[in-house]
């Protein structure tokens, strides 16, 4: 589903901010990526995502290669920052009919999606409402509920739990499970270790823009008593 | 009463912060000077056009008329002027929710707010009123009674506007003009005080001296702390006793709106307000459309930008009004020729393509919900498409008003139609297409208030100081074609903007869209 092939980002000519980034992420995987703060997570995420050209390598997107087919690419993924910095003088409900129809879902599905999302967020009832009078939280639920509503193969979040009640989170780790359940895939950054732990199909970590460990929780740990975390910490411990 | 002259000073130095950021020059010592020194530069027309009443009324042979007319002006001036301000201290912020905590007296936060902006109407107050007052002074030769008698009136006059702009807020609140509407008042009362200002300008300059004398004079019958006022500056110290009285009602006055709008405030941000309805179907719209309507909106939606605009685009209809209330468009002017008058509706249509360069600040307006369509699977080029569509649908909308008031206005033949619209379309496009290269090569994105995305941004100055470039244009028609009509001239004008904007939407196409794609992030 999603395919980094020596993916390198670099700043100003000399700083790398990643590496020869080289990763797969199958079909129906939920797909955990961790790394200390600066290590190059969101660098990474912004370029899977089409925020940011990589300097060098390769992405592709179900087959699609991000750089030659960028829109074909995008059908097959939505996203949710790790800020839900978005254009809020608008109501709720036109952010999710503007991203409907960047999607092209159909008046109907978006009608019964909408209200399935909105409604299991909490947020159904506000979405008459300007996004400006939303919290932090409420801004979050939105995005997250526009990103649910085109059902894309892949769902890709920027530390998604933050800012979420502890309901809201439940509900969401159980959508990511379903979703990779029926096929899709799920790519998420986080730096809640044991949620990690918890629902990941397999984690890479990533220190210094390089990659260090990709492979099922179990395995990385190697049989050792020790948690992700402080499996993590070892590590990463140069970092 | 320690307390509360501490309050005031924080609300002062929030409210000038906030000036500050918004100004986009930065909180620091550089950023305080550029602030002060605007507001300086700023003062030079008002302490002119007070100058100007003074000159107006003496050469009429009435000089104590200058007075009436100022504290009337004022008067009018610090209304619409506070009436927004009130809005937006007290509905439009939640420092009530904490501030609300703090062990002093609910009376003094109100009062701290409302002193505020009684401190900015007197700032307005003395620069319009004090130059006045100072020749009138030196006129009766009273130099010391023209500053001091000034400096009192100064103070105290903006004591029944404030009170009159608190009432209409509390008034505007009951009907329930609320923290959503910020727009509308911000509109309206800035349409108003550009009005007034610009209406004082025409008025003085055309009207005759009779109707003038006449005017000021029923009008101050409306408003009897005029004719103290007047008494008082030509020496009458007796009147002092009734402006002390009206003050102190109005202070008192004061107290109780500011305790009133206090609870109002709180009330507004501690319950939600009605949850508004909405439709969860919709009929699919183009992705096109709905970048556009994205667009649109932002420019729409946020009150800054949408000031910003509307009163750009306003600009030239305000100049066709003035030519025309100032006589310099009279029926002997309209028979001289038809160039001229070709020449005049071109310019006047031109202007929102020249004035409000909209593409330069395209994807700065976005700020840090640039994200969001970069994610979407629509083509880079779709994207610039719909901010350069966005800017010449606003564009030529104001100049297509333009082209019908000066049907209007003025006999234009058909082939003047027909050549001048073909220019003004034409630039129009051309200045969406070449100002959004512009954007790409600087944007800026992490700004902090509206106002610095579209106001003190170097990109916009550049971009404003770029069109007298665009004579290039005319003047290498002109020399191609010599002794062509004007219309000719106007046409093929068009047509070398019509050449230039393909090179520039494939410069765009092919260069920009690579260096698009490496902003943000």
């Amino acid at each position: 589903m999603l395919v980094l092939n020596k993916v390198t980002k670099t700043y100003d000519g000399e700083k790398k901010a990643v590496n020869q980034l080289s990763l797969e992420v199958a079909p129906g995987e939920i797909f955990g990526f961790i790394g200390p703060n600066g290590a190059g997570k969101t660098t990474t995420i912004k370029m899977i995502t089409g925020l940011l050209p990589p300097t060098a390598g390769q992405i592709l997107i179900n087959g699609v290669d991000l750089a030659t087919s960028p829109v074909a690419a995008k059908r097959n993924f939505t996203y949710v920052p790790d800020h839900p910095e978005i254009f809020s003088a608008i109501r709720g409900i036109d952010y999710l009919h503007f991203l409907a129809d960047m999607y092209d879902v159909s008046a109907q599905t978006r009608r019964v999606r909408i209200e399935q999302y909105t409604q299991l967020f909490g947020i159904y009832d506000f979405l008459g409402e300007i996004i400006q009078s939303y919290s932090h939280g409420m801004k979050q639920k939105l995005v997250i509920c526009g990103a649910l509503l085109p059902e894309a193969p892949l769902f890709i979040l920027d530390e998604p739990l933050v800012g979420l009640d502890p309901l809201a989170a439940k509900h969401l780790k159980e959508i990511m499970g379903k979703r990779c359940a029926a096929g899709g895939t799920v790519f998420f950054s986080s730096h809640l270790l044991t949620i990690v732990e918890q629902i990941c199909d397999r984690i890479a970590v990533i220190n210094q823009g390089e990659l260090i460990a990709c492979d099922r929780p179990e395995r990385i740990k190697n049989g050792s008593n020790h948690s992700l975390e402080e499996i993590f910490l070892e590590l990463t411990k140069d970092a | 009463m320690r307390k509360f002259f501490v309050l005031v000073k924080f609300e002062l130095m929030d409210f000038f912060s906030k000036y500050q950021s918004g100004s986009g020059w930065g909180t620091g010592r550089r950023g305080k000077g550029l602030v002060i020194l605007t507001l300086l530069l700023l003062m030079i027309p008002f302490t002119q056009m007070s100058i100007g009443v003074y000159h107006r009324f003496y050469g009429l042979g009435r000089p104590e008329l200058a007075v009436a007319f100022m504290i009337l002006l004022t008067f009018l001036l610090m209304t619409l002027t506070a009436i927004p301000l009130i809005y937006s201290l007290f509905l439009y912020r939640n420092d009530f929710q904490y501030l609300s905590a703090l062990p002093i007296p609910e009376s003094y936060l109100g009062m701290a707010k409302l002193s505020i902006v009684w401190l900015y109407l007197v700032g307005i107050n003395l620069v319009l009123w004090l130059p006045v007052s100072i020749l009138t002074g030196l006129d009766l030769g009273w130099i010391d009674r023209g500053l001091i008698t000034g400096f009192l009136i100064g103070i105290l006059t903006p004591f029944p506007p404030l009170f009159f702009s608190t009432l209409a807020v509390l008034a505007l609140t009951l009907v329930g003009v609320k923290g959503r509407r910020k727009n509308l008042i911000s509109t309206f009362f800035g349409f108003a005080l550009l009005g007034l200002v610009l209406g004082t300008q025409l008025f003085l300059t055309s009207e005759s001296g009779v109707g003038l004398i006449a005017l000021t004079e029923g009008w101050s019958r409306y408003y009897p702390p005029t004719a103290w006022m007047v008494r008082l500056i030509s020496g009458s110290r007796a009147n002092i006793i009734p402006l002390m009285g009206l003050t102190v009602g109005c202070y008192w006055g004061l107290q109780t709106g500011a305790g009133r709008l206090y609870r109002i405030a709180l009330h507004q941000a501690e319950t939600n307000s009605t949850l508004q309805s909405f439709s969860l179907f919709e009929q699919p719209k183009s992705k096109y459309r709905q970048l556009l309507r994205r667009n649109l909106l932002i420019i729409g939606k946020q009150p800054v930008f949408l000031m910003n605009t509307l009163l750009t685009l306003v600009v030239p209809g305000l100049i066709l009004l003035a030519g025309f209330l100032a006589g310099d468009f009279t029926p002997e002017n309209l028979a001289e020729g038809q160039s001229q008058l070709t020449l005049v509706w071109v310019g006047l249509a031109s202007a929102p393509a020249l004035l409000v360069n909209l593409s330069v600040t395209a994807i700065t307006r976005e700020g840090k919900a640039f994200w969001e369509t970069k994610v979407l699977p629509v083509t880079t080029w779709d994207n610039l498409r719909s901010r350069i569509g966005t800017t010449i649908l606003i564009n030529l909308t104001a100049s297509m008003v333009m082209l019908i008031l000066a049907l209007l206005c003025f006999p234009l033949t058909i082939s003047s139609v027909i050549s001048g619209l073909f220019f003004v379309v034409m630039l129009t496009v051309f200045l969406a297409h070449s100002d959004l290269v512009l954007n790409i090569y600087r944007p800026f994105l992490n700004w902090s208030h509206p106002a610095a995305a579209i106001k003190n941004n170097l990109n916009v100055i550049l971009s404003l100081a770029s069109r007298p470039l665009l004579t290039v244009i005319p003047v290498l028609t002109v020399f191609c074609l010599p002794g062509a009509s004007l219309s000719a001239i106007l046409f093929y004008s068009g047509l070398l903007l019509f050449l230039l904007t393909l090179l520039v939407r494939k410069f765009l196409q092919t260069v920009m869209v690579e260096k698009f794609d490496q902003i943000g992030g």
